[in-house]
């Protein structure tokens, strides 16, 4: 699969459906709906 | 992340909100959670869709991770704002904070604007009507 190209402003946000990590499921069109959201990506610690 | 959990308090009096997006599974990242005290969420992106989707999967790296990324994302989920790599590791806290609150303060501005407008056109047709009619005093 080829990498897809980040996110550049005026696109849509794809939607998800996802749990954070208290176990509470989390969607982005709800998130973004109650205020504009930072959305901050890190690496993370495998 | 430590800089956005000090500028917390602000982002969320400005009305905005923060969450975090790490392909680790809810154990690892809520270790984290706790150690760092964040007082935002993490999101666990454990089957890589969401970083394959926003476009910033690493697949080289350790089974896939996220690539560094900052996107502010508005009310009406299109991206305000977007920064990859080196330029988002680079990118201070307090810049996109004050994006995204300078932001909602357009839109507050925006919704004002747009508040006052009809009062305008009540008056327009309040004058054009004493134009066409003449002024009438209410009768007692």
């Amino acid at each position: 699969m080829s990498a897809r190209a980040s996110l550049k402003a005026g696109d849509a946000a794809p939607e998800f459906e996802v749990l954070d990590s208290t176990g509470a499921t989390r969607r982005m069109s709800e998130l973004a709906a109650a205020g504009p959201v930072i959305f901050l990506f890190y690496r993370g610690h495998w | 992340m430590a800089q956005y959990a000090e500028l917390w308090e602000k982002i969320r009096a400005a009305g905005g909100n923060i969450v975090t997006i790490a392909v680790d599974p809810p154990e690892r990242s809520e270790a984290v959670r706790q150690q760092l005290e964040l007082p935002f969420a993490i999101l666990c992106d454990v089957s890589r869709k969401i970083v394959r989707d926003w476009g910033v999967f690493e697949p080289e790296q350790m089974g896939g991770i996220a690539k560094p990324a900052v996107f502010i994302v508005d009310r009406d989920g299109r991206v305000k704002f977007a920064s990859v790599d080196r330029e988002a590791v680079r990118m201070p806290a307090a810049t996109v904070v004050d994006m995204l609150t300078s932001s909602i303060q357009a839109n507050q501005d925006e919704v004002k604007r747009r508040a006052i407008l009809p009062r305008f056109s009540d008056w327009a047709r309040a004058i054009g009507n004493m134009l066409r009619f003449g002024l009438r005093s209410p009768k007692v």
